[in-house]
């Protein structure tokens, strides 16, 4: 399995957080939030679904359609056995990665600079 | 009333900017988070190029664009390939996720087909060869749309025959049993395809025998490579496992689109080559050999479209399926 972009760790973990709730708009919304101060375009979101969707890291099914959507379904998401290791895997390495800038720069390295 | 008109066709057409795989679901979520119709469409023409290019990425069927472009590339000259090969990847990303409407069909072949009447009878132009082929047109195209109809119909018959959920083991059966079918037809196509690499060469004239030959040498050693590749170990979770299935249909129904066409080629270098001068009069060659070949394009069009269609339809079915908990769970 080849290593996560960045963009797919943040989709991913939106994905774990929002659980049950994961479609579209939760998931673009977490996705901003996690990202800040960076906009990010819808349609990047989506076509970053599909990619890890066709990758096995992700599954998705179509909900009843809902009035507030103009009698449309949503298509939710979930993480799939690939996604979860995969996800598991980035974070170790990032986890690696701040302990070894926390110990050549100290503990004060996550401040934001003035 | 007539701005108001004006602005849901509007709405209507920026809506088809979005490809159907992916309509229903993004146009939802626009729907749901924007909160004047102004920002709606903003928003649906800035996610649209994402949504196009991913979907177009997601139809990708590498092997059969390549024998689609080496197709096009011996008839036309190559930029009507660089041309062409966007237009195949738009025209996979767009493709409509229902089957055909036999009614609608044959609306338009009515309209079609008086309208080419029509116009055939106001031409003040000296009835030559183009002429005849305009007042044909009309009945013509009739007929065209009697047999699509006739099509539709009858693919009609074939339900899709999907439950709204399936366990695993369900599931697994159900694919095994397409993959079963698959691999049985695509060994008698690979051998009609090897004889017809074999004939070609002797039938048509060279260079065209030999380069049709050679396509359809190809085209029958990738379905021996398909049939020889075993697969990947099969998936243990529902969702991996239709996804997989949806791929698997999706594919084969392109590579069955492209064996059609292929299929029509000698029929066309056929007409080409002299094959209705030996059972036409010279003056009504031209007319006959344009008639062979729009009988040809038209009858591997239809069935391509209206097959595509029942299978489109059985991928949204696919989409919606969910997981019924086993009964040994």
């Amino acid at each position: 399995m080849d290593a996560l972009g960045q963009f797919e760790q943040v989709v991913l973990t939106a994905i774990l957080a929002l659980g049950a709730d994961a479609y579209g708009v939760t998931i673009h919304a977490k996705v901003e939030d996690l990202s800040r101060p960076r906009k990010i375009a819808r349609g990047a979101v989506y076509a970053t679904l599909d990619r890890m969707e066709d990758k096995g890291l992700i599954g998705s099914w179509m909900s009843e359609p809902t009035p507030e959507r103009g009698g449309r379904s949503r298509r939710h998401y979930r993480l799939e056995k690939p996604g979860e290791k995969a996800l598991r895997e980035s974070a170790r390495q990032a986890q690696r990665l701040v302990e070894t800038i926390s110990g050549l720069l100290g503990g004060g390295a996550w401040k934001q600079p003035r | 009333m007539e701005a108001a008109a004006l602005a849901e066709g509007l709405e209507g057409a920026v809506e088809r900017l979005i490809p159907p795989a992916a309509r229903e679901a993004v146009l939802g979520d626009l729907r749901e988070t924007c909160s004047s119709r102004g920002a709606y469409l903003r928003e649906i023409i800035k996610t649209a190029p994402f949504v196009i290019v991913s979907q177009m990425l997601r139809h990708l069927n590498l092997p059969v664009l390549m024998l689609q472009a080496a197709l096009i590339f011996w008839f036309f000259p190559g930029w009507v390939v660089a041309l062409a090969l966007p237009v195949l990847l738009l025209r996979e990303a767009f493709q409509p996720m229902t089957r055909p409407d036999a009614r609608a069909a044959l609306r338009n072949a009515m309209r079609l087909s008086f309208t080419g009447l029509f116009l055939g009878l106001v031409t003040p132009v000296p009835l030559n060869a183009a002429l005849a082929l305009a007042l044909l047109s009309g009945p013509f195209s009739l007929l065209l749309c009697g047999l699509r109809t006739g099509l539709i119909i009858s693919m009609d018959r074939c339900e899709a025959n999907l439950p709204d959920s399936m366990a695993l083991a369900e599931l697994r059966a159900f694919r095994d049993g397409f993959l079963t079918r698959l691999r049985q037809r695509r060994r008698l196509e690979m051998v009609a395809l090897g004889l017809g690499a074999l004939c070609w060469p002797r039938l048509i004239e060279a260079p065209l025998g030999i380069a049709l030959g050679a396509v359809f040498l190809a085209a029958s050693l990738y379905l021996f490579h398909l049939d020889m590749s075993g697969g990947d170990k099969e998936p243990a979770d529902f969702h991996v496992l239709r996804r997989r299935y949806v791929e698997e249909v999706r594919g084969d129904e392109q590579l069955r689109r492209f064996l059609c066409w292929l299929w029509v080629v000698p029929g066309l270098a056929a007409a080409h080559a002299g094959f209705v001068a030996m059972v036409v009069a010279p003056p009504e060659q031209t007319l006959a050999r344009a008639l062979l070949a729009v009988l040809l394009c038209f009858g591997a069009g239809a069935i391509n479209r209206e097959e595509r269609g029942r299978v489109q339809e059985e991928i949204s079915l696919l989409d919606r399926l969910s997981e019924k908990p086993s009964v040994l769970a």
